[in-house]
């Protein structure tokens, strides 16, 4: 059994092929049993894994490794095609094909009365297949097969309405943004082969732990190899300043941003530090720059979510803000709680994706009934009193938003207190500040979703109001198993104060272990108050949302916008961030382009080639000028000749 | 019997094929295109038993054969031909496209059918005794004679520009090659030989070396096309026909590369570390120049054109930053471009026949009327910009790995700014790829275009299964390069090592800059 | 004094003044014989081409087979020139047959004229003594002179041979004053004795300045050159073919002849001199190419520019280089007939169609022709496995081996610039549509001549060994 490791993403990678060959002739029922039996099979088959591992002592620590063949092999490189199931890859091959299988059954769905259904369930299955080589990969170069692979299908999916402008240039964008950071990956990949002489986790681990590498290395070389990977997990993680790309993957379909664009790619840069987590602890400057990184991406994305009327910009935004918290967590050395917030976030997000998904999928059959083809089905201010229409969408988006906002015990409660707690207790109090009025705002936009979009009365005419339904069963399914995760998904990860077992900290103690501990303050009364901060924050971020959106009280919120109408106009462009890389980056390359095309090459160094060309003919001319047909001008030549002659002979 | 006399019958049997074309009348048009198909085929098929007979554990030259071919009172000259890890996966790819190209022709050229497939023939034999010769001699000869097939293709069956795309083409390859004759004859003279083995063993002092391989630098620097030699090729591209653009793309440009790691660089060791950050410059330039320039182009057979320039600065730094990994990644790389922006010409071509322009403005949104192609389209694009599991990125990879780990002072910042390109591709390229196939619904002259058809995804299909074979499984090929590039590397550096200076010094030297 | 007359060396001259006599005499006669004028002149130098073969060769020992004194000497080297132009003869013969059919200007005086030059040229080759030498020069001209004129209905061919007089006559004084010089400075005409006079005073450089003058005309060295656009576009085709590949290797061998073996001692003059008219001579013969817009006229400059190669493989005064010029010479006598004989029979009536629009498309029309004429283009460029570029690379060859690699560089790029005129021909022929279908009739006769030649461009590139071992072994017994 544990030598077939490999089926876990290759099991999918059938089904993307079954599916892309095959699909266009195939009913969508089979289809989705292809697309979805594969994820199923895929994750039973790592549970079972999963708990041969933790029962059986010899694979516990080092978890299971399959080898498959050699890869490439030149010169002292060598790198195989194997996997690595341990402790960190197992937990996250769970969520993700745990994760990724509800979405697919919820596709089935959501997805039913789209063309080229089997093209979307294609690449849902090969983004499986990408995440799990990602996951599972036990070298970085692997690693970065999975980690390019998911950036593609995340292209091939956001530009699934190929055919509009916004899917495919949001595709593009977010490859090439994506792109850039693997640029710094595959630089660190360089120069930690150039260190280690190789690419493999244990092997670089090995070598670590046995200090075979030089202390100077450590602060140099090493750093720098970090701080390059960091930038990889910037673009795939949507950290500032490379975020741009999430908020416009929100044109893909909304299950996709919710599988890839919430739950499990957008973590993978998170997951690579986690899984590098040896040597990250070597480097606290790395750490401190991911921290700071991860600590303003959350406060900036969340200023910008408070504002957005569209509910996946408000999701995606809320993303990225999450994802900031996770690098703030990793920053602070509780790698651990990064994780475990993966995990929690996991699942709300997921949930909070589909939910709108469910919203976003009634909202269009309301106006599809009504005739109505001018209205955005996303915006916010078109929705209202949806609770009613939608009960179990309503209830779970609650759980998720509970989840969110952090809540006790709920499970982001849990993940992002640990992580607030681990900010302040590590000494960073600026950055645990940071985190909490991150939090606040994060409280506050999510309830102003629940009050703005499922609250009140509805905002459309009636008959529109009429095509309002609640979604079918293959979507509400998944939504309500993610919404008992989302309430009860923090217990893995329970604070020791509360003197029950943390099961996640026990599972991934041997794998991250404190090689470079860093000194926490040790306080149970400190943590106790912290903790309630934590709850004040969230419950005055609700607080804050009724008094604005509750109700009647629309007003006060139009007048609130209008006495910081700058602020509002800001936030609501984003800061003008795309503008300004648009002016700084893009424009400017695409004149480059121009001019070295037209002026160097065509003008310049054609030129100079016609030139020549040009002068040849012209000596030419002037040759041929002499060749009038005169007798009297040939025998002039013959003179000139005859005196060139003359001063070599005799002058 | 077979194995000593294999080589030459690979690389004359398409003059069998074009004596008996020119014995088949000219108006049975499709005779002479099923009997070509066949014929490159059977001669690929043929080409098989090198890789099997291939022994990869010796870096030797194998299927080696040597005989006077002439002898004056003022020079003899040798017919002698060879294969090893070098030059083996560059006569395969020759060999494999030709099928692919014959069948791509079968409705792309309609006018003097029989002039062209001749052509081709000879082109192939051009190219094969070019890559197979271990004469200087003969391999100038070959060098040269190439370039007559490739003229005639260029100039009779190409687009609008045609004649001065073929002249220029053919003269300024001329103007490279002239000068490498030059070379040729002074080796010549100081070591009474034409043979490239005995020449390796001679030492030529440092002056020699330093004009000696900038005259072949320039020849293969032109073919390559290195920046700013390269204006020839967009023109050449954009005006062959397909079958053309595929062969130049695939092979002809290789020779050039082929070029340096054969001929310029094993003769010339001490001037290759003199020209080497150079001509690593050049290739960074390149690399990044063809980027960019390919990004604004709006003819999509111009901008795969440009894209070679840009790919093959990936080949050139990878050779000349002399580490093993480096060396074998461009070598690779030569196999990988050949396979991939071969398939994007073809591609290209394809749609080119059936809307008789290549403006990218002129498309848009035609992945819903031509999705299978679409597909194949989409996945050459990711093999050019280096996706992991295609055979781009393994080419890329190695490159800039290896560069990285040279002993050049700035290799850091070499092979940092080399990476830059892998940014740089996907920009043109999924542009491109965006106007062509998405953005809008397609407009109604587009909307009555055909998909791919059973030839065009026959011909395609070898290609795709080699992009994820060398993406996934590259030490099939890599194996039967090794040994004879460790020798490689021995030959360029005789005796002494490169100095390695301190790694740390290095990077942390770079990372200030 | 014993007057030794030896009748082997006497022979081919005297064939060739029969074949001159009968062929005069055919001009009174009935136009059924008249017609065989040709046939009966291509007898007369076949016979003495057998001649030098068969009798004169093996009489060649060490010491070349003299007679008279050396007013007659064969050596290897004056016998492979020789033999160079029996050749030319015959095939400029089998080209005119039909060409002055279609003018309609066929008369046996035609051949006569022809074997009279040609018997100067033997004259010319054949000997070590200066009185021959301007004897033959004589009886090369004159009758060349007349041969370009021939079409005298035709204004450009008049005015081309009158041009040709003019010029050729002063050339041939300067040659006359030269000699007369040298004797001034040494008492003496023979070549072995003034070799042995080792003289550098003004008068005796002077005499070989002008002596080389002289020869530099024949051979249409720049600046002495302007008379050859005109000439050879005036000449009949097949004329053009003869005059561009005979006189020239006549002129360029004597001069070899006079160089290194009566004036080695003055090597550091005429090295000098050469290599300056070398230089002239490849620069303006290759741009003068580029801009002319008759293929004609384009081929007229082209062989002034092959001129230059030639006087290039001079410089490098060594066994190499002259064996290489001996090389060049017979690859270009190849290709040159070719070429004309190409363009001798795009003609219609007395109409010849020559210019570049013209040959439009012809390689489809006459696939034949258009391989042919590709062949003999991409050889002139100097293309590997063709003759021309063996040569070619004969000759850089000795250039760099003598040190002369600067020289071989502008060598080098006035092949690159004449890659671009002989492509233009390919061009034209291939590349481009013609409106007007301009069929031609092609005879038999000429496209054998054709098809040989092509065959040995090729057969004499991949495999030069022979050409160039028999050029070698001239090249090594000049005296």
């Amino acid at each position: 059994m544990t030598n077939y490791i490999w089926l876990i993403p290759v099991l999918p990678l059938a089904g993307f092929l079954i599916n892309g060959l095959f699909g266009s002739r195939m009913s969508n029922k089979v289809i989705s049993w292809i697309g979805n039996l594969t994820i199923f099979a895929s994750f039973v088959f790592a549970l079972v894994l999963y708990i041969h591992m933790l029962n059986t002592p010899a694979l516990s620590e080092e978890g299971i490794h399959n080898i498959l063949f050699p890869w490439l092999n030149v010169g002292g490189f060598h790198v195989n095609f194997a996997f690595l199931f341990d402790r960190i890859s197992g937990t996250m091959t769970l969520m993700v094909a745990g994760v990724g299988f509800l979405i697919h059954v919820y596709s089935v769905g959501y997805m039913a009365e789209e063309d080229g259904y089997f093209r979307y369930f294609a690449y849902l299955n090969l983004f499986m297949f990408a995440m799990l080589t990602l996951v599972l990969a036990d070298n970085l170069l692997l690693m970065f097969v999975g980690w390019e692979g998911v950036g593609l299908c995340s292209y091939l999916l956001i530009g699934f309405y190929y055919t509009t402008k916004i899917a495919s240039d949001a595709g593009k964008k977010a490859f090439l943004v994506n792109r850039i950071g693997d640029f710094g990956f595959l630089l660190a990949m360089f120069l930690l082969f150039y260190l280690f002489g190789t690419l493999q986790f244990p092997e670089m681990k090995e070598i670590i732990l046995s200090h075979h590498i030089a202390p100077e290395m450590v602060t140099g070389m090493i750093t720098v190899a970090t701080m390059l990977l960091f930038v990889g997990a910037v673009g795939k993680s949507a950290q500032l300043p490379l975020y741009v790309w999430l908020p416009d993957a929100m044109a893909g379909p909304t299950p996709v941003s919710a599988l890839i664009h919430a739950a499990t790619m957008v973590t993978s840069g998170v997951y690579m530090i986690v899984r590098l987590n040896f040597l990250f602890q070597l480097t606290p400057n790395t750490l401190l720059l991911v921290a700071w990184v991860g600590g303003i991406t959350a406060l900036f994305a969340a200023t910008i979510g408070t504002v957005q009327n569209d509910i996946k910009k408000v999701l995606a935004y809320s993303t990225v803000s999450q994802l900031g918290y996770m690098f703030l967590g990793l920053g602070v050395g509780a790698f651990v709680a990064g994780f475990f917030h993966i995990i929690t976030h996991a699942f709300f997000k997921a949930l909070l994706f589909l939910g709108s998904g469910s919203v976003i999928h009634a909202m269009h059959h309301a106006y599809h009934n009504a005739g109505v083809h001018d209205k955005d089905p996303q915006d916010i201010r078109n929705m209202g009193g949806l609770s009613k229409f939608m009960p179990v969408t309503y209830w779970t988006f609650l759980v998720a938003t509970l989840a969110i906002a952090g809540f006790p015990l709920f499970s982001g409660f849990f993940s992002k207190d640990e992580i607030l707690w681990k900010a302040f207790a590590s000494g960073h109090k600026s950055l645990w500040a940071i985190g909490a009025v991150a939090a606040l705002l994060t409280s506050f936009y999510m309830f102003r979703l629940i009050y703005v979009a499922f609250l009140g009365q509805f905002r459309g005419s009636e008959k529109e109001k009429e095509g309002l339904h609640e979604s079918p069963r293959s979507m509400t399914v998944p939504l309500t198993i993610l919404g008992v995760l989302a309430a009860v998904g923090g217990f893995i990860g329970i604070p020791h104060i509360f003197h029950m077992p943390n099961l996640l900290d026990k599972t991934l103690e041997p794998l991250i272990p404190a090689i470079n501990p860093v000194h926490y303050l040790h306080n149970v009364s400190t943590e106790w108050t912290m903790m309630g901060i934590s709850v004040a924050i969230a419950i005055a971020g609700w607080l804050i949302a009724r008094s604005f959106y509750a109700g009647a009280s629309r007003k006060a919120v139009d007048g609130l916008s209008r006495t910081f109408s700058y602020v509002h106009k800001l936030l609501l462009n984003k800061y003008y961030v795309d503008e300004i890389y648009f002016a700084i980056v893009v424009h400017p390359i695409k004149r480059i382009g121009d001019f070295l095309w037209y002026y160097v090459d065509v003008i310049f160094i054609d030129g100079a080639v016609n030139l020549t060309g040009m002068l040849a003919t012209c000596c030419g001319r002037v040759i041929t000028l002499f060749q009038n047909g005169s007798v009297k001008m040939y025998a002039f030549s013959m003179l000139t000749g005859i005196l060139i002659l003359f001063w070599i002979f005799i002058g | 019997m077979l194995n000593t006399h294999l080589l030459s019958i690979v690389t004359f049997l398409p003059v069998l094929a074009v004596i008996v074309l020119a014995i088949i009348p000219g108006r049975q048009e499709k005779a002479l295109k099923q009997f070509s198909i066949g014929f490159a085929i059977i001669h690929f098929l043929l080409s098989i038993l090198l890789v099997t007979n291939f022994d990869s554990s010796v870096y030797k030259i194998q299927f080696e054969e040597i005989i006077p071919w002439f002898s004056t009172q003022f020079a003899s000259v040798g017919y002698h031909i060879g294969l090893d890890g070098i030059n083996l996966w560059i006569v395969m790819l020759t060999t494999f496209l030709g099928p692919i190209i014959f069948l791509s022709v079968y409705s792309s050229i309609t006018k003097k059918v029989k002039s062209f497939l001749i052509n081709m023939f000879l082109l192939e034999v051009g190219i094969l005794g070019s890559l197979v010769a271990l004469n200087t001699f003969l391999f100038y000869l070959f060098w040269e004679v190439m370039l007559i097939p490739m003229y005639f293709i260029i100039g009779v069956w190409g687009g609008e520009r045609r004649i001065y795309a073929a002249v220029k083409f053919f003269i300024y390859t001329m103007a490279g090659s002239l000068l490498m004759l030059v070379a040729i004859i002074y080796m010549y003279l100081q070591t009474g030989t034409f043979e490239l083995m005995d020449l390796y063993t001679h030492t030529f002092s440092g002056q020699e070396q330093v004009y000696l391989f900038a005259a072949f630098a320039i020849a293969f620097a032109i073919k390559v096309p290195i920046f700013p030699f390269h204006t020839w090729l967009p023109d050449a591209h954009t005006e062959a026909p397909t079958a053309g653009s595929v062969i130049l793309a695939g092979v002809l440009l290789k020779l050039g590369t082929y070029g340096f790691i054969r001929f310029a660089m094993p003769l010339f060791p001490s001037a290759v570390k003199t020209f080497a950050p150079y001509v690593i410059v050049l290739g960074i330039i390149g690399i990044i120049y063809g980027a960019l320039v390919a990004m604004v182009q709006k003819d999509v057979k111009k901008l795969v054109a440009y894209s070679s320039v840009s790919h093959l600065g990936y080949v050139m730094v990878g050779l000349f930053a002399l580490t093993i990994y480096s060396v074998q990644g461009a070598m690779l790389q030569m196999i990988n471009h050949g396979i991939s922006t071969g398939a994007l010409f073809l591609l290209v071509g394809i749609v080119y026949e059936r809307t008789h322009t290549r403006l990218i403005s002129e498309y848009g949104g035609i992945a819903k009327v031509m999705p299978v192609y679409a597909v194949l389209f989409m996945i050459f694009t990711l093999s050019s910009i280096g996706l992991p599991m295609t055979n781009g990125f393994i080419g890329e990879f190695l490159i800039l790995m290896g560069t990285f780990k040279s002993a050049y002072p700035y290799a850091f910042w070499y092979a940092a700014f080399a990476a830059v390109g892998v940014i740089l591709g996907a920009v043109y390229m999924l542009w491109m790829y965006q106007r062509v196939f998405f953005n809008i619904e397609p407009s109604e002259k587009n909307m009555k275009l055909k998909d791919a058809n059973l030839r065009e995804r026959i011909y395609l299909l070898p290609l795709l299964i080699m992009v994820f074979w060398i993406g996934l499984y590259p030490s099939f090929f890599l194996k039967r390069m090794d040994k004879s590039v460790e020798h490689y590397m021995k030959l360029i550096q005789p005796g002494t090592q490169l100095v390695v200076p301190d790694p740390t010094a290095a990077v942390d030297e770079g990372v200030q800059k | 004094m014993n007057v030794t007359v030896n009748m082997t060396a006497l022979m081919p001259l005297i064939i060739l003044f029969a074949g001159i006599t009968l062929t005069a005499l055919m001009g009174t006669m009935r136009p059924s014989v008249k017609r065989l004028a040709g046939l009966v002149g291509s007898i007369a130098v076949v016979l003495a081409f057998w001649w030098l073969m068969e009798r004169v060769l093996p009489a060649i020992g060490t010491p070349a087979l003299s007679s008279q004194y050396g007013m007659l000497t064969y050596s290897y080297y004056s016998v492979f020139l020789s033999s160079l132009v029996l050749v030319t003869a015959v095939a400029a013969f089998a080209l005119s047959e039909h060409y002055l059919i279609a003018e309609d200007f066929s008369h046996p005086e035609f051949y006569a004229i022809l074997l009279a030059s040609i018997t100067g040229m033997m004259v010319m080759l054949n000997t070590s003594n200066f009185v021959n030498i301007f004897i033959g020069l004589e009886l090369l001209s004159i009758p060349l002179y007349s041969s370009v004129a021939y079409l005298r209905y035709k204004p450009e061919s008049v005015e081309g041979g009158l041009k040709y007089f003019i010029l050729g006559a002063i050339a041939s004084g300067f040659l006359a004053y030269g000699i007369a010089m040298v004797y001034g400075a040494t008492g003496s005409l023979d070549f072995i004795t003034i070799a042995k006079a080792v003289k550098t005073d003004s008068l005796f450089r002077l005499g070989l300045l002008f002596v080389m003058m002289g020869l530099a005309f024949k051979a249409a060295a720049v600046p002495f050159h302007m008379w050859t656009p005109d000439a050879y576009e005036g000449a009949a085709t097949p004329v053009t073919a003869f005059m561009s590949i005979a006189p020239k290797a006549v002129a360029i061998g004597v001069l070899i002849r006079i160089l290194y073996s009566v004036f080695p001692q003055m090597v550091g003059y005429w090295r000098e001199a050469v290599l300056v008219l070398s230089i002239l001579t490849v620069l303006v013969g290759n741009l003068g190419a580029i801009v002319q817009q008759s293929v004609k006229r384009m081929l007229a400059y082209s062989s002034i520019s092959h001129a230059g190669y030639l006087l290039m493989g001079i410089v490098a005064y060594s066994i190499e280089g002259v064996s290489g010029i001996l090389f060049y010479l017979a690859g270009y006598m190849l290709i040159n007939t070719g070429a004309f004989g190409v363009l001798s029979l795009l003609k219609k009536g007395d109409i010849d169609y020559v210019s570049y629009d013209d040959i439009r498309g012809i390689g489809y029309r006459h696939p034949l022709l258009g391989i042919f004429m590709s062949v003999f283009m991409f050889s002139l460029a100097g293309i590997p496995a063709t003759v021309g570029f063996m040569g070619k690379f004969y000759v850089f060859k000795a250039l760099i081996h003598a040190n002369y690699v600067g020289l071989a560089m502008v060598g080098i790029a006035g092949s690159l610039i004449s890659v671009y005129y002989y492509l233009r021909v390919v061009v034209n022929m291939y590349m481009k549509e013609n409106p007007e279908e301009n069929n031609f009739d092609l005879n038999f006769l000429s496209m054998t001549v054709l098809g040989i030649c092509s065959v040995l461009v090729i057969a004499a590139g991949l495999f030069p060994a022979k050409i160039a071992d028999i050029a070698n072994v001239a090249a090594r017994f000049m005296n």
